[in-house]
């Protein structure tokens, strides 16, 4: 018996062995995983044109490109990394495969001196603040894609009924502002929702909270920079304010009665319902809603822009521990950041086939375009040496760096809060945050009387535990960032 | 026969008035059944934007058939996983029947010793089990069940559960004398097992079986798990993406520019409900082909000894 035990024992050991030994000086191949609309049907022929390219470059490797969907990803990367399974690079971020959870328990490679060594382009083009934001006391664990820094909030609205009523918009500035045009659709087009507004999707994003904890969870900064103190939203003048003006408009039929039971925003967009709605902005946001829903839009800003930890994490690549050839990862993710033909060969596939060129940096869809259209320009390396697609502005890229360069930094750019000592009390107010939002941001309920009653039961669960252990960290944290 | 069904009747008292009533309690369950059924195919044949407007109707306010035009568009990708899931579901079914079939008989003789440390080593897995990822970690570096058929069906093969269920059903209904007997006919142990035990376990292996039937024709997980690549997708894995696809990105919709524009290219809710039509499919003929066997399971146990 025990020889068998013993016998066992050796043959899962020799599995392993074979498993685990790779052959030396040979081509490299990196695996490189990423999210999105699953594995694309000629993903083959993108790899074998980008093998040929790097090759030709110089570097001996070949690259295994594997798109997990968007639902999947997460549960996917979780297990890799826990079975230790080898791969080279991943997506990561905020949202998906936890940037900050991953790195803290060492399953990414530390990369300051990595980017300094292979990567100086890539690293001069982020710029000192944008890297700030995404390390971890000091420590770069992920490179963030290159593409819009800031976000800021503000209206769509339906560009062909602006024109028939002659609207000047020119004046709305706030969201009380745009009262009397909702007005004007509701009298004049009876079975439209002049106002957009349903669970998580809805004018609430005005407030646009610096978040320090999870985007459900009420305690934040003013996202202007104007002191250290952390609030509780739910307090502050401004958010009672912005409910009482949705509930003005939900009493006046802005916005549908069930609101507050509706999770799909598309349905009503695309369906022509909706006259004006509350979106994240950035450049060319209209051009990009217009081609999406088939209906005319266009963007007024509300927020000015401001660069936070959202946009710094929102969408990086790192190198795993368990890749054996960190450093020829790292000079393809280079290379990638920097290769014009490179970078738009794996988001927009091979010249010809997938897409055709109308100019010299626009395309449109060629014939096989279903074949092989991935949609992760946002995702993959550096968005401005991206092609456009020819219906998009060809001024998009320049209008980006304006608007990356306009938006405020905000302090607390790099600063990650652990929730582990206020772990439970985190965990019941996200219940109130299900219970209570919804009908507030909709404007289905009375702020003044239902505010009070949340205000209550958030203290009951630790609200006020969850604020000091957050502005004790943040103290802390900016203490040592100056010291 | 006739003669016998009416004395039935006439026993049950007023003859037609209950039948009157217990036919219309039946066809109100039926309708219960059908009604969500049918607002499905009724959804599926419905325009996108007439939803937006009216919700959802039985009869739509106006029809369309671009959903299965949009499923009709990937019909290769559709064809090649519905192929997947009836190969699955068949080979699937058969093994791992048999597995646990073969797994259970000697844990029901009395005369086979170690039966009680077999039956442990199969009850301790369902108290406890190792976990996802050394599950994981078993299929892909040891089994190298990753982007190949037998990811889809061989880790679902064994079943603890059903191994007991059958060991107590061989312990019920196939006697001792009966094997005893058989074997003083001189037949061998796979004899008696193939060509006795197995038919005195009809009802039995029918009902794992079914089970079997079901949870591989609905399996996503193993796909999720063990598939990275297109060509292995099965019929229920192809429908659970878009599913999940749509969930996870509306409730991120608040927090990227991202989400809401890939939304908007996913499949439509039609275009769901289409897809949900085209895998109901063969599956509805499982039930009434293994419907005979548990008829006859419940008067076979009357065994005279």
């Amino acid at each position: 018996m025990k020889r068998v035990i013993l016998f066992s024992l050796l043959a899962v050991l020799a599995v392993f062995l074979v498993s685990c030994g790779g052959a030396k000086g040979e081509k490299v191949e990196l695996t490189w995983y990423f999210i999105g609309n699953g594995p694309q049907k000629d993903v083959d022929k993108v790899e074998a044109a980008v093998d040929k390219y790097i090759q030709g470059k110089g570097l001996n490797a070949t690259v295994k490109l594997v798109c997990f969907d968007w639902g999947a990803y997460d549960n996917k990367m979780q297990t890799i990394i826990a079975s230790g399974e080898p791969f080279d690079i991943c997506f990561t971020a905020v949202w998906t495969n936890n940037y900050r959870n991953n790195a803290g328990r060492g399953a990414f490679v530390p990369l300051n001196d990595l980017l300094t060594k292979y990567a100086p382009k890539t690293k001069a083009a982020l710029g000192p603040d944008f890297l700030a934001g995404s390390a971890i006391d000091g420590v770069s664990y992920a490179i963030p894609a290159n593409k819009e820094k800031a976000h800021n909030w503000g209206f769509i609205v339906r560009k062909d009924l602006v024109a028939k009523y002659t609207m000047d918009l020119s004046k709305v500035k706030k969201l009380d502002d745009m009262a009397p045009f909702l007005q004007t659709i509701k009298d004049k087009e009876p079975g439209m929702y002049p106002l957009e507004a349903c669970v998580g999707e809805s004018p609430r994003f005005f407030l646009d909270f610096d978040k320090l904890v999870d985007d459900d969870i009420p305690v934040s900064l003013y996202s202007d920079n104007r002191d250290s103190k952390v609030l509780f939203e739910l307090e502050a003048p401004e958010t009672v304010a912005l409910y009482r003006t949705m509930h003005k408009f939900y009493k006046a039929g802005y916005v549908r009665k069930d609101a507050a039971t509706i999770t799909d925003f598309n349905a009503d967009e695309k369906a022509g319902l909706i006259f004006a709605a509350a979106k994240s902005l950035k450049p060319g946001k209209d051009a990009e809603m217009t081609n999406q829903t088939g209906q005319q839009w266009m963007q007024i800003d509300i927020t000015p822009p401001v660069m936070s930890n959202r946009e710094t994490t929102g969408s990086m690549q790192a190198i795993s521990r368990t890749s054996k050839h960190p450093e020829v990862a790292m000079q393809l993710l280079e290379m990638f950041n920097t290769d014009k033909y490179l970078n738009n060969l794996i988001n927009f596939g091979i010249e010809g086939t997938h897409y055709v060129k109308v100019a010299d940096n626009v395309i449109k869809a060629g014939p096989q375009n279903d074949q092989y259209n991935p949609q992760t320009g946002w995702m993959f390396g550096n968005q401005f040496i991206n092609y456009l697609w020819s219906n998009e502005d060809p001024q998009k890229w320049d209008k980006f760096l304006a608007y990356n360069k306009s938006a405020l930094a905000l302090k607390s750019l790099g600063f990650s809060f652990d929730p582990t000592p206020v772990k439970t009390q985190i965990a019941t107010a996200k219940n109130l945050w299900k219970e209570f939002t919804p009908s507030l941001e909709t404007g289905t309920v009375d702020p003044d009387k239902v505010i009070p009653q949340a205000i209550a039961k958030y203290k009951a669960v630790g609200i006020d535990d969850i604020k000091a252990e957050v502005q004790k960290q943040y103290d802390a944290w900016l203490a040592k960032k100056k010291g | 026969m006739k003669g016998a069904a009416s004395a039935t009747m006439r026993l049950l008292g007023s003859g037609r008035a209950s039948q009157v009533l217990s036919h219309v309690i039946f066809i109100a369950i039926c309708v219960i059944c059908l009604y969500p059924l049918a607002l499905v195919i009724g959804i599926s044949f419905s325009d996108e934007s007439a939803i937006a407007i009216h919700g959802f109707k039985l009869l739509p306010a106006k029809t369309s058939l671009v959903a299965y035009g949009f499923v009709l568009k990937q019909s290769d990708a559709i064809a090649r996983a519905y192929v997947i899931t009836i190969i699955v579901t068949g080979v699937g079914t058969l093994l791992s029947t048999l597995v646990i079939a073969l797994y259970a008989y000697p844990l029901s003789r009395k005369d086979f010793l170690q039966r009680k440390v077999f039956s442990f080593i199969a009850f301790f897995t369902m108290l406890f089990s190792g976990g996802l990822v050394p599950w994981y970690m078993v299929c892909v570096f040891l089994l190298h069940l990753r982007n190949n058929i037998w990811a889809l069906f061989l880790p679902y093969t064994m079943n603890a559960w059903y191994v007991l269920i059958m060991r107590t059903f061989y312990k019920t209904n196939v006697p001792d004398s009966i094997i005893e007997s058989a074997r003083m006919d001189g037949a061998g142990e796979y004899t008696i097992f193939f060509r006795i035990i197995i038919s005195l376990a009809k009802p039995g292996l029918a009902t794992i079986a079914l089970f079997n039937t079901i949870v591989f024709w609905n399996d996503w997980w193993l796909p999720l798990m063990l598939v990275n690549d297109p060509a292995w997708f099965n019929l229920q894995y192809l429908m659970y993406r878009v599913q999940v696809n749509i969930q996870y990105l509306s409730s991120m919709a608040g927090n990227t520019n991202v989400a809401g524009e890939i939304l908007r290219r996913l499949p439509s809710r039609t275009a769901q409900m289409a897809m949900c039509i085209l895998s109901i499919g063969p599956i509805v003929l499982a039930y009434p082909f293994f419907q005979k066997y548990f008829v006859k399971g419940i008067t076979i146990g009357s065994l005279k000894e």
